[in-house]
Order: C-alpha cells, then structure tokens, then sequence
C-alpha cells in the first residue's frame, strides 16, 4: 500500500510540475522547468522517498540548462498551501554543494494536504521559478 | 458487511507491510469506519515515549525529577511566598486552572496552559517563546507578574534550605557559597528591556506623578543589585537558577496522559479485541468519524500529541483582562531569538542539536500577528475554559464557535483561509463531544500530584 501512494504521489508531483524535463532525470528526483529562462530543476528529499508529515527535512536540488550543471546560482525553496492561505512555519536556506546541486535545509511541512512548492534559481539578478504540486500525508 | 469485507481485504493486503500502521489481527474494520479513517485513526495512538530533550543532561533523572517536583509545588520561589508553579498549574485541575486568564502575584494577559505531555512539545508557551521545557520554566519564576522572584533569591533558598540543597547538590554538584551578601545580594536579576517590570513602572509613575525621568531612563532595582555583582557570581547565581529549570523540566516530564479510552479503543483496533473496541461507544466513534472527515479538526491537531505543535489564529478577539490585538507568535519568535535560555545558547546541553534546527530556520521576516500555538487535545474536556485567553468557556462552546464562527474579529485570520463554518447539527456537535471525552486520561500516578516527602530521592 505503502508503495502505491508512493508511486502515485511521485505520478502527482511530476505531472504538476511546468513541463516535462528535457533530459532524463536522476534517480529519485522530481523535475520541472522553470517558467522563464529553461532552467531544469529536479527535487528530492534527502533520506526519504517523500517529504515528512511535521518533521524538519532537508531538499536536494539539481538545476540544469540546455543539459548542461549551472553552478553558482542562488536557491530557495518556499511551500505554500492555497487551500489555507499559509505556507511553511520556518524560513529555509540553501547552499550550494557543486556540480550543479544545492542542499535546501530547513524545510517542515507540518498539516497534510496540498502544498505547492515552489523553488528559485536566480542567476543573474534574476528569479527563475517552477512550482510543483504534492501532497504531505501522513507517515 | 460487504463493504466492511472489501475493506479489511484492502487492510490485510497492504496495511500490514507498515509496522507503524499495522493492525494484523483485525478482522474488520468497525463501524461506522472506512478504511481511509482506519489509517488515520492509527496515526493518533499511541503517543510513545517522550522525546529527549538533549538541551538538558537532567530531563530523565530521577533524582532531578523529584527536586523538580518538590520545587514546583514551593510557594517560596515567589515574591509574595504565596506562588508555587502548582498555583496555576493544578494538579486537581488537570494542571490548569479553571480561570480564563492566569492570575499570578499580578494578573496576566493570557489563559493558563494544562501540563499533560509538554515533554512532547515543540515550542512552549502560547507564542512558543520558549523552545525547551526548562527555558519555559525559568520564565515564570523571574516574570513581575507570575512569581515575581529572581534567581537570587532562589539560589539563597537552596543555599539556606539544607533539604533542598542536599538534594540539589546530589544532582547538580555544589551550590556557590552565598554567604557573602555584599557580593551575592537577596534579589537581583537582569531586567530584560520587554520585561513586565518596566510597564509596571511606567504605571507607578501615573499613579504617584513620580517619574523616574521616563521609562527608559529607570533602573530597576533588581538590574541594579545585579550589575554590582562579578562576573563570575552572576555566573555561578545563573547556573543555579538554570539547574532549578532543568530540575522542574525532568519532573513535568512525568506528567504523562497516554491511556485513555480512545488509546484502548485503537489498540482495539490493531488486535482486534472486542474488549478494547468497547473503549468507543458509537456516539464516539462518529464523533471520531466528524473528527477526520467533515469537521477536518486532525488538520491542525494531528498525531498523537491531537498537536501539529505550530501556530494559527482562529481570529478571535481578544477577552476581557487579555491581552490588546495581541501579536502571539510574531512576538514569540522575536523573544525566543534573544532568550538566553534557548537551545542554541550558553545553558543549553546541547547547542549544536536538533535545538539548532529549529531555531536556525525560524522566519526572519514579519510573522502573522494573532497565531497561538496549536493546543493537544488529551484531556481538553477537562481543562476549561478554552483558547488562548480563555475566550470559550466550555467545550460546548468551542464546538458551536467551530460550527458558525461567530464571534470572529470582523476582517481577521487572513492566514487560515480553511477556516470556514462547519454547519455542524446539535446531534454532530453531541457526537465530537463524546469523542473528546473519550481523550480524557488523568490516571496519573497519586504520588506525582503532590508535594513529595523530601525533594532528595531516598
């Protein structure tokens, strides 16, 4: 049971995100484009197949454009629920570990429900963003 | 009973690969439940063993639990020898006080909190400005208007107490020698600029017409006799009263609520014993039903602690004797970052742990106004009145807010779009009643509920 919400969670979260990836994604990662600038953003929460219900967890990020690791950009990850007006109660950070990976830290989704997250590649003086709907259930 | 067998098929083809969610021997899902309510049901019980509290090397001492114990129910850890921790936190009243705003040796602004399971909690306080169970301790103790004492005093009484500094010596090591009045004064403490103490002043100088050169200019008394003491004094003054925190922390610790009807009903649950089925009559079990489904109450109280542990505001106005547009957790968290006593900070056992998770990422910009903590649903029928300045006077009252929400501050609670009537009937509202009850366990061990016989393990 277990394994089909899992499944069936990451079907959700992919078919949410902007477009499909242009390349292949990682093993475990969600992946989207941007909605300006091609940026390919792929998520995964690290140690865990989906992000925790009301526990601090930590988000693994690869972007790329035109296939191609882009170093150097600024991070940041936010969740959101529509559904309640509110999003996160804490203020995540990242920073960037090379090769085009980025460790969001700080992140805790504590109600279950429909969360949007939304994470942002700024280069340049510029925000680049992509959402991706999931759903935090329970554990 | 087709259902019911379709059902339990479904359970016993996957449910039972989660050990955490597994109910093996069940052998149907009782009504009126679906599979869906099934697995969440099983997500609120039990509550387990309380977490560590790696900020304080104490929390699980025995020894450290019981001077706790003694010290919490000690009226001389007070200015006027008259409050005890156990005068608002009433062991007959479930660890609350009936009143709907806590009245210490002044009055205060918000409602008193129960005690059942804090050693669960994430934040403590209705703004969460403290972040350990110690720390929440402290505050009280030196707070004008809750005890009123400073941690001089109270380190002169476990000096002078030959009972109580035995048994403080035992867990902590020596107490400072305090003899020397010169060097360690009566009272004293330091006087934080948002202190109580300065509003207080500020209304002495209306009423006299005396004025101290306005509020910013007076010096406290206690801030005074402080800051004529050495450094290492004030030192060794703190790390008793820091102790006395630990101590009171290891023994609320104890203060445990885990059995109760519900808790038995889903262990029914998972073993499939009629007997523990029988916790939940069935206006219960509906009401457990309206809980998870058409009243939507586990989104916010979730888990076993019935707490997501984090903040909302309902937008109810604020009562008579609380606090004015009271801003809750954006002020808690702004007081949190500059308490002493926080995880991350010199007192802490552990600075670099999971403490530091939860103070690194606290927002830094401007928070809701109006949010209060969560609060765990484990005994609430017995621990009126309700919210954060007692606003609701009973459970019956609660539900009928939850129903209409009337009475809301017109144009209030942006933040929690969720929030909408829920048009409950008088039968549905009997029914979340009866489910609440069913969370009523205060089958505390008798010896924890009053003063112990020697505040030193024997």
């Amino acid at each position: 049971m277990r394994r089909l919400l899992s499944l069936l969670f990451a079907l959700a979260a992919a078919g949410c995100a902007e477009a499909p990836s242009p390349s292949p994604p990682a093993a475990g990662f969600t992946t989207g484009v941007t909605r300006e600038g091609g940026y390919t953003v792929g998520w995964r929460v690290a140690g865990a197949a989906r992000p925790p219900f009301n526990r601090h967890f930590e988000l693994e990020v690869r972007v790329e454009r035109d296939g191609a690791p882009v170093e150097g950009a600024q991070v940041f990850a936010r969740a959101d629920m529509p559904g309640h007006g509110h999003g996160m109660q804490t203020e995540p950070r990242s920073r960037e570990l090379g090769a085009g990976e980025y460790l969001v830290a700080g992140m805790l989704m504590h109600m279950t429900g429909h969360w949007v997250l939304s994470i942002d590649v700024i280069t340049g003086g510029t925000a680049h963003t992509v959402d991706f709907d999931l759903a935090v259930e329970l554990d | 009973m087709k259902r019911a067998l379709f059902v339990a098929a479904l359970c016993g083809a996957g449910c039972g690969a989660d050990e955490a969610t597994s109910h093996p021997a069940q052998a149907a899902v009782p009504a009126p439940f679906d599979a869906q309510d099934v697995q969440r049901i099983l997500h609120l019980s039990p509550l387990g063993d309380p977490p560590p509290d790696p900020t304080n090397r104490f929390a699980d001492d025995p020894a450290a639990a019981r001077l706790g114990q003694a010290l919490f129910f000690d009226t001389r850890l007070s200015k006027n020898g008259q409050t005890a921790c156990a005068t608002c936190h009433v062991p007959e009243r479930s660890f609350a006080d009936g009143q709907r705003i806590a009245q210490g040796v002044l009055p205060l602004d918000r409602h008193t909190p129960a005690l059942w399971n804090v050693a669960w909690q994430r934040w403590m306080f209705w703004d969460g400005r403290s972040d350990s169970l110690w720390a929440q301790a402290l505050v009280p103790l030196e707070s004008p208007l809750e005890h009123g004492s400073t941690r001089l005093q109270i380190a002169h009484l476990l000096h002078d107490d030959a009972e109580l500094g035995a048994a403080y010596e035992a867990v902590f090591g020596p107490l400072p020698e305090l003899d020397d009045e010169a060097r360690f004064p009566p009272v004293g403490r330091p006087v934080p600029r948002d202190d109580h103490a300065h509003e207080l002043a500020r209304e002495h100088e209306a009423r006299s017409g005396h004025t101290h050169g306005g509020a910013s200019a007076f010096y406290h008394p206690h801030q005074r006799a402080w800051d004529r003491m050495r450094g290492p004094d004030q030192h060794a003054v703190t790390e008793v009263f820091v102790n006395v925190g630990k101590a009171i922390a290891a023994y609320e610790r104890l203060l445990v609520s885990r059995d109760a009807p519900f808790d038995r009903f889903v262990r029914g649950l998972r073993s499939g014993r009629e007997e523990d089925l029988a916790a939940l009559d069935m206006p219960a079990r509906r009401g457990l039903q309206l809980f998870l489904g058409k009243a939507r109450c586990h989104l916010c109280h979730s888990g076993p602690l019935f707490s997501d542990m984090e903040f909302h505001d309902l937008g109810l106005p604020s009562a008579s004797g609380g606090r004015r547009a009271d801003p809750g957790r954006q002020e808690g968290i702004a007081t949190l970052r500059r308490d002493p006593f926080n995880g991350m900070g010199p007192w802490s056992d552990d600075p670099r742990g999971p403490a530091r998770t939860k103070l690194d990422y606290l927002p830094t910009h401007a928070h809701e106004r109006g949010e209060f903590k969560t609060p765990s649903l484990r005994n609430v029928a017995v621990t009126a009145p309700y919210m954060h300045q007692g606003q609701l006077a009973t459970l019956v009252e609660v539900l009928e807010f939850y129903s209409s929400l009337e009475g809301r501050e017109p144009g209030s609670s942006s933040g929690e779009r969720i929030l909408a009537p829920l048009g409950l009937t008088v039968q549905e509202q009997e029914d979340l009643f009866a489910f609440l009850l069913s969370l009523i366990d205060e089958g505390l061990d008798p010896i924890l509920t009053t003063p112990p016989p020697s505040p030193a393990l024997r």
